[in-house]
């Protein structure tokens, strides 16, 4: 059965992907639509899990089917489900771990399940369900504490003095050297039952941060060559971009300030000889456009050549085609220049060499 | 299946060699549990390592920014009798064409200004989000440590800030983790420049960051370490009101270059925490063993640096750093005085 998380469309093309161990979910490329869609299937192996209390384990991996599956229901009573299939396993989760580390000294585990219950029921609606996939933790440096990753998260604090206790919790195995291990390996149990939820979030992430990698890539690639101070100055234009609160792909413009490069410059009406120049072009500030269908910009741009009889430097437009190759104009005081850079120049070149030698051949 | 955590590690500014940041943290704790009195200890089977080496991409930026002046610079050639102008804008370029060389102010300063005053930045924290993804994509019930050491802080700093949001879910298009879902185990940051860096990059202005620990963070733990000589700390430290975790604070001075990762590392306080914290050994959390780790470690101090470094920094101590120009004079000074001082000894 195929669906896709938080109620979103079905997808065309769906293949199978199995994750190895415990769920096993297809992920469905659809086109470009971007979508991900998943399978819950039968579970192949819990080793993934690697606990001894393998009763918790198990209960863990029969919810996280149960919540996997829940999410089928179209009709939006699937958070009602979702919230009562979770305070059934908390339930039973509790007193099966009570049935290992019995006695009042652990008490402090009812009352780190009376908090997350708690939690739980307070989960409504408008929250998407992945919000309250919390784990269960036991840790700390020097002094073990024991909770629930909940929003107000409030401690327990394990003794060391109980850590004989702990030695001999879960009898078939009585191999752990203090509380803080045993209680980590009944995490390790407990926190299986959302592993659907949160492999279908990593998957769905890996796709989107892939796409993100390949759209910089491409930039890096294709985009118009710029100088430190361009992708300094570019930097600064999208600061409010690149500083938001989540990862972006690269701004589809570009800005450009004080590029020199050496540019070629026919003026039309000068004198015959003094005509064409390679000369040093300043591009003063410009844009560009570069990942539309057609790549585009456009700059203000300074020409400096020694010209005999015209003034030595010229003002006008540069346009930029294809990341690569600008031409445009320029005014000297009342002529008019041609300019194309020395980009556009080779190729244009290149073109007529293999003119030529097409021409040769016949 | 492994039950043993996963510790990520992020290198500071420099060319770094794969592994090289492994072998450090290596060194460093191989020396503490030794200190602690555990003699046989191999670290590959306490934890699993793996690093996040960004200098790469900043090397391969670096060199077509180079690559693209070289070529404008071989265009003015063809200038005809290029005058004044094109020799003062072929200096300038000369600046740029020069990033592709190994020499330590293109390879360490610069990396300051190409991951924070750049959109360069963007594509390296996405890199390390994907990193981070997959660690926690196969991690399945074992901890993750995140330990990062000076420029790498911010680099961390700044990617777990837009990948782990408040609004995450999984209805966007937008790649996000939960705070307080999705939490790594412990983050641990060396001589945290965060502060420094985001002068240049705005990122988590006011202190607005995810990147604290407890359930509305990114973290369980967070630890903070820094030596009090360490002239990357001095200014705009970065101390945070810690839930849980801690900041530390190194005084002892058994190498010169009080930035050092293995002497990080290897501090006694700290490397008990990380022991603590990533392996099950219990040595480390005996009083006695501790005190005579503690008193081992000091007998590496260098008799009477610690003054004199105490005096040498204070200018240091006292810059004020507005700037990107600031922080350069602070990274020369910090250089001269260490030069200064390997000459005394």
């Amino acid at each position: 059965m195929y669906y896709k998380i938080m109620g979103c469309n079905m997808t065309k093309k769906l293949s199978t992907f199995f994750f190895s161990l415990l769920l096993v979910s297809s992920l469905a490329s659809a086109g470009d639509d971007n979508n991900i869609s998943f399978t819950c299937a039968e579970i192949n192996s819990a080793k993934q899990f690697d606990s001894s209390f393998t009763e918790l384990r198990d209960l863990a991996i029969k919810t996280n089917k149960k919540l996997c599956f829940s999410k089928l229901n179209p009709e939006g009573e699937q958070l009602n489900l979702i919230k009562d299939i979770i305070l059934e396993y908390s339930n039973s989760a509790n007193a099966l771990i009570r049935s290992d580390f019995e006695g009042d000294k652990f008490d402090f585990i009812d009352k780190q399940f009376n908090i997350y219950n708690g939690d739980i029921e307070k989960f409504y609606s408008r929250v998407p369900s992945e919000k309250i996939m919390y784990k269960m933790e036991a840790d700390g440096a020097l002094t073990t504490e024991f909770y629930f990753t909940l929003p107000n998260e409030s401690r327990s604090e394990v003794s060391n003095t109980l850590d004989s206790s702990c030695a001999k919790i879960n009898s078939d195995t009585g191999l752990y050297k203090d509380c803080k291990e045993a209680l980590s390996d009944a995490a390790c149990a407990f926190n299986a039952y959302s592993y659907s939820y949160d492999m279908f979030r990593y998957e769905k992430n890996a796709k989107q941060l892939n796409l993100l990698g390949k759209q910089w890539d491409n930039y890096i690639q294709e985009a118009r060559a710029q100088t430190l101070l361009d992708v300094m100055f570019t930097t600064w234009m999208h600061n409010d971009y690149y500083s938001d609160s989540k990862l972006v792909a690269p701004a589809s413009t570009q800005y450009f300030i004080l590029k020199p490069q050496v540019v070629y410059e026919n003026v039309f009406d000068a004198e015959n000889g003094d005509r064409s120049k390679i000369g040093l072009g300043v591009e003063w500030i410009g844009i560009n456009w570069w990942d539309l269908k057609v790549p585009f910009g456009v700059s203000v741009i300074s020409i400096y050549s020694d010209y005999q009889s015209l003034p030595s430097v010229g003002h006008g437009l540069l346009f930029t085609f294809d990341n690569k190759y600008s031409l445009g104009f320029t005014r000297r005081g009342s002529e008019t220049g041609a300019v194309v850079t020395i980009d556009l120049l080779k190729f244009m070149q290149n073109k007529k060499e293999k003119l030529e030698q097409y021409k040769s051949s016949f | 299946m492994s039950k043993l955590p996963i510790v990520l590690l992020v290198h500071g500014m420099g060319t770094h060699p794969l592994d090289n940041m492994t072998k450090d943290f290596k060194a460093g704790l191989n020396e503490a549990a030794k200190g602690f009195g555990v003699n046989d200890f191999n670290i590959d089977e306490h934890m699993e390592i793996v690093e996040f080496n960004y200098s790469e991409s900043l090397d391969k930026i670096r060199k077509k920014l180079a690559e693209q002046s070289q070529d404008i610079i071989a265009q003015f050639d063809m200038l005809p009798g290029a005058g004044t102008a094109v020799e003062i804008v072929k200096k300038l370029l000369e600046f740029q064409s020069n990033l592709d060389k190994d020499e330590e102010i293109y390879t360490h300063w610069l990396d300051v200004l190409l991951y924070g005053a750049t959109f360069y930045g963007e594509p390296i924290r996405i890199e390390l989000a994907k990193k981070i993804n997959n660690i926690q994509k196969r991690a399945a019930g074992r901890d993750i440590h995140i330990v990062a050491h000076s420029l790498g802080t911010a680099v961390v700093h700044d990617t777990l800030n837009k990948l782990y949001r408040d609004e995450a879910t999984s209805e966007d298009d937008i790649p996000d983790l939960i705070p307080g879902i999705d939490n790594i185990k412990c983050l641990w940051t060396f001589a945290n420049v965060n502060r420094l860096v985001h002068i240049l990059n705005g990122i988590a202005p006011n202190g607005s960051s995810v990147v604290r620990s407890g359930p509305n963070g990114c973290t369980d733990y967070l630890y903070n370490i820094y030596h009090e000589l360490d002239p990357f700390t001095m200014i705009l430290r970065y101390e945070p009101t810690i839930e849980n975790g801690k900041n530390f604070v190194n005084h002892v001075v058994r190498n010169i270059n009080t930035h050092n990762f293995t002497e990080y590392v290897a501090d006694p306080e700290v490397s008990q925490y990380m022991l603590l914290q990533m392996t099950n050994l219990q040595e480390p959390k005996s009083m006695a063993n501790f005190e005579a780790y503690k008193q081992k470690h000091r007998e590496g101090e260098i008799n009477g640096l610690y003054d004199k470094m105490k005096v040498e920094f204070k200018e240091i101590h006292n810059l004020e750093i507005d700037s990107v120009e600031d922080l350069f004079v602070l990274i020369q000074e910090f250089v001269k005085k260490v030069k200064e001082l390997t000459n005394v000894l």
